[in-house]
């Protein structure tokens, strides 16, 4: 049936009344040849006779040839061929070598052979070359007709046996054969690409790789200088990029990898040593994509569990239910999973807590992995054995995560947060006795604040029975003498430890700090005579500058309360050294303060009471000294503050770049300098009009210690405007602690009724529904959003219950509010509430208690507990 | 890869020493020096697992889910590099992909 003449389309009409020889020019220029032969196509059929046409037609030649390129690249090598021979057609071009090429490639061999003769080709030693390249390529991959068509002379019949050779022997590796063979090949050789490759794969043997399987530098880039040597048009040029894929590390392997052919693929996984049923694995591994669904990369590894090992697979699996481990759960089994047992489904919860920033969660969920291991055991746990070590572990792992006794104080309630944590780390003690580190945390916590000192000691006890000769105990045990003034055991352990480590910076510092402190508790007992027997002894151990000032000052201050003329020069030289001005009183003071010498008194006697001139370098001394001495762990005695406050103040207005202004601010923070740092940040704000982090300073240090419900509106919605440009600045920390402020230590009863507290967009985890029936259950049924029942507690003592109780007679929000919680609770339960809370107040949970301090959040109480748990499974 | 069992190559029951052994015997090979990326990648596998505690922690509280390297390491670990076949040279010299 004759075929139906296909019309050519509107559109293609269009374009070749449009086409220009330019636009086909461009075409080809551009690589899009198809455009190109239509548009040359075009144009030919219209141009008259000349040398116009000579050149369409060339152009026309170019787009075939890269037309026919394209095509060959992509393997399409018959289609290629009709290209080729379209070039040809046009008539009276030399004959082009990737044309030969593509008759190879499809075994056409007699056709290749009048090529050779081509004069064109045999003017261009370069073509000539690549195309005998080709030849001997395709001798080598044993294309029949070759060696019949080639004089028994052509160097790619009389070379080909030893090219032979040098393949096998590679192949089988015999490395001194392929040494041998690659010699006998000549440098002009047609089988000279090979050479290179030859030499660059047997660079690539099991010693030059690294413990990823991957090749050592050394090796690769060997190897890829040596492939880099053969062209892109080669005859070698498949063998080369083969090669090359070889030479990636496994990472940049796996996508390319899926790019390539089964000769290449072959060829890497055996350079590689990938065993075939890796390569076998990998193969089904692509069919699940780039990024595998976590489902689909469980079915698969339950489908290969056997190999895998059914350990492994139910261990990693488990990681694959994550973040939701819920709704992985459901799947586990579709996917041929064994159903999950009790203590997975715990494990999961645990691991999901730690999404949560919040560390009672944390606690919560590992307290009953514990608990359940424990369980499991009947309770009869080894110390030392493997489960004993895992419920160590877990008893740790909140510590770990949140490092809350690092930061905070020992307090008096065993509810608290660091309290809990602090149980825990002392229990997993009992199941790991050996673990030295919780000791030295435990009693760094215990230390901290000077309040708990027992427990310390309690603690090093313990840790000095098992390791009595431990340097890192024995700081510990300096560490707690020096908190309970046992200066002499504390200067002798010290002794101890620089016996057997001499350059022990940090224990000689401790030292010359207990000798000091042992110093100034003498002053504080007017015992001046005795401050100097400590000094001498702190001399002795002092090596840095820091300590010879302080040293200096404490014997200044010695030798002024022993009525002795040189303390008043020696205060004073350092006063000078210090530069007499802030930072030279805040050291004076500090000091005398330690020594329990009245600070006022010393400013007035060295002449230094006026206020100094704000300067901008002393004020950068005085708050750098400020933040050494917080870092400490100390506070900023309240007479210091007091003394420096006015002339602190003044020095707000010095020009100070706004990462100073912002550092300094954070400082005060840490301090009771309230006014100051009010003074700062409204300094800052007439500067930097509106920046959110100072709105921020100025509103904590404006309210400090002030009710929430006492704060204005106005203020309020002020800092909620600060609150949006720190979002739209995408300065997330700062967002953070906006809300924080916002919404937390919180107001009774939902806060105001707009803006500010309980603003709509703050989200609160507490205002789920609950259904317990204890006490604290009756605010999270009231619906109060973030509330704090310390807050309420507060409210009750400032009013009294009776007060308290009036309040719900008032009009407006809080007292509407305090009406609906009755209306929930009931008024019993309200009067069982308000009496519990009058019974137990603490002021520490006023909101803004001290804004440097860790926030805990609420109490583990049963609710919560009980929360955790309805959660599970 | 991310499971450090697998990138020291021992087994999930290896003790402290055959720990050790495998990191120093992969050190030769990713030196800090030489290569940066495998020293870093070994010296965190080994820090990972080096001790029971370790091993213990690892299994309880690591939670890096499994990559498709990992279970082709697992699966079919690397062997020694080989010779490729020559039939396979042969293709790729006729220009087979």
């Amino acid at each position: 049936m004759a075929k139906k003449q296909k019309r050519p389309s509107v559109k293609a009409l269009q374009q070749a009344c449009s086409v220009t020889p330019e636009s086909a020019r461009a075409d080809l220029d551009a690589g899009r040849f198809r455009e190109a032969t239509a548009g040359f196509k075009a144009l030919l059929k219209s141009a008259p006779a000349g040398e116009d046409r000579e050149s369409l037609r060339d152009g026309l030649a170019h787009a075939y040839a890269g037309r026919a390129r394209q095509l060959g690249a992509k393997g399409m090598h018959k289609e290629a061929l009709v290209m080729w021979e379209n070039r040809a057609a046009l008539g009276a071009l030399p004959a082009h070598p990737d044309h030969a090429v593509c008759l190879l490639r499809l075994g056409r061999v007699a056709q290749v052979m009048p090529m050779l003769e081509d004069r064109s080709l045999k003017a261009d030693p370069g073509s000539g070359a690549l195309l005998l390249g080709h030849l001997a390529a395709q001798m080598l991959a044993g294309t029949a007709g070759i060696a019949e068509a080639l004089p028994a002379e052509d160097p790619i019949r009389v070379q080909a046996t030893v090219a032979e050779e040098a393949l096998d022997a590679y192949c089988v590796g015999n490395d001194q054969a392929l040494a041998q063979a690659l010699k006998a090949i000549p440098f002009r050789s047609p089988y000279r690409d090979l050479v290179q490759i030859l030499k660059a794969l047997s660079r690539l043997d099991p010693a030059a790789r690294d413990h990823r399987g991957d090749w050592t530098e050394e090796a690769r880039s060997e190897a890829a200088k040596l492939l880099d040597r053969i062209d892109d048009d080669s005859g070698f040029a498949r063998l080369r990029d083969a090669a090359r894929l070889a030479l990636l590390s496994e990472i940049e392997l796996a996508p390319k990898l899926r790019e390539a052919g089964p000769a290449t693929r072959d060829l890497v996984f055996s350079l590689r040593g990938w065993p075939a049923e890796r390569a076998v694995l990998w193969n089904e591994l692509q069919t699940l994509g780039d990024s595998p669904q976590p489902k689909e990369l469980l079915r698969l590894m339950f489908r290969h569990r056997r190999v895998l090992g059914e350990t492994w697979v139910h261990e990693r699996g488990l990681r694959l239910l994550l973040p939701k481990p819920q709704t992985g759960a459901k799947w586990w089994i579709e996917v041929g999973g064994k159903p999950l047992r009790k203590i997975d489904g715990y494990l999961l919860d645990a691991w999901e807590s730690e999404a949560d920033p919040d560390p009672w969660k944390v606690v919560t969920y590992w307290q009953d992995y514990a608990d359940l291991l424990l369980a499991a055991a009947e309770h009869r746990v080894e110390p030392g054995s493997e489960t004993a070590l895992r419920i160590a572990l877990v008893r740790r792992r909140a510590e770990t995560l949140f490092q809350v006794l690092q930061r905070m104080e020992p307090d008096s309630d065993p509810e608290s947060l660091p309290g809990t944590i602090a149980a825990e780390l002392e229990s997993s003690l009992e199941y790991d006795p050996d673990d030295r580190a919780t000791y030295l945390g435990l009693i760094a916590y215990y230390l901290r604040g000077g309040k708990a000192l027992k427990d310390a000691r309690r603690i090093l006890k313990r840790a000095q029975e098992r390791w009595p000769t431990d340097k890192a105990v024995l700081t510990a045990a300096m560490d707690t003498a020096i908190a309970g003034g046992a200066f002499k055991k504390a200067a002798t352990i010290a002794a101890d430890i620089l016996a057997v480590d001499p350059i022990n910076s940090g224990v000689r510092e401790r030292l010359v700090e207990a000798h000091l402190a042992h110093a100034r508790k003498n002053l504080k007992d007017q015992r001046p005579d005795l401050a100097m027997r400590a000094l001498a002894l702190a001399e002795d151990w002092s090596r840095t500058e820091r300590t010879r000032e302080r040293l200096d000052l404490v014997r200044g201050l010695a030798e002024l309360l022993a009525f002795d003329p040189q303390g008043e020069a020696r205060l004073q030289a350092v006063a000078e050294s210090l530069g007499k001005g802030l930072a030279a009183r805040l050291i004076l003071l500090l000091e005398a303060d330690a020594c329990g010498i009245p600070g006022a008194r010393l400013l007035k006697q060295l002449g230094l009471t006026k206020a100094p001139t704000p300067d901008v370098v002393d004020l950068r001394a005085f708050f750098s000294r400020v933040r050494a001495h917080l870092d400490t762990g100390a506070k900023l005695p309240s007479e210091v503050g007091g003394t420096l406050k006015a002339p602190l103040k003044q020095t707000a207005r010095l020009k100070l770049d706004q990462g100073e202004m912002e550092s300094i601010c954070e400082t005060l923070r840490r301090t009771d300098l309230h006014d100051v740092r009010l003074a700062f940040a409204e300094a800052a704000l007439k500067r930097w009009r509106g920046e959110p982090v100072f709105e921020l300073h100025a509103f904590e240090a404006r309210h400090h210690g002030v009710v929430p419900w006492n704060i204005p509106m106005r203020e309020m919605l002020r800092l909620e405007q600060a609150l949006e440009r720190a979002r739209d600045n995408g300065d997330s920390r700062l967002v953070h602690r906006i809300i924080e402020i916002l919404s937390g230590p919180s107001l009774p009863f939902g806060g105001p009724p707009r803006g500010g507290f309980g603003g709509g967009f703050i989200e609160d985890e507490w205002d789920d529904e609950d259904e317990d029936e204890d006490i604290d259950d009756a605010f999270d049924d009231g619906g109060m959003a973030g509330r704090s029942i310390a807050l309420l507690a507060d409210m009750i003592r400032t009013l009294g219950p009776s007060g308290f109780r009036s309040m719900m007679q008032m009009p407006g929000p809080i007292g509407e509010s305090m009406r609906a919680m009755e209306r929930e609770i009931g008024k019993e339960a309200l009067d069982v509430l308000i009496n519990a809370l009058a019974a137990d107040l603490d002021a520490r949970d006023l909101p803004f208690a001290d804004p440097g301090d860790f926030n805990p959040g609420p109490s583990p109480s049963t609710r919560k507990r009980a929360r955790a748990k309805r959660k599970r499974r | 890869m991310t499971d450090p069992f697998l990138i020291l190559g021992v087994p999930l029951d290896a003790d402290d020493a055959a720990i050790e052994a495998a990191y120093l015997a992969g050190l030769r090979r990713a030196s800090p020096e030489r290569d940066p990326a495998g020293f870093e990648a070994l010296r965190g596998a080994y820090e990972k697992i080096r001790t029971r505690r370790d091993r213990l922690a690892y299994a309880l509280f690591d939670q890096t889910p499994p990559t498709a390297a990992d279970i082709l390491a697992k699966a079919a670990p690397l062997s020694d590099p080989r010779r490729p076949k020559r039939a396979t040279l042969t293709a790729l010299l006729r220009g087979e992909v």
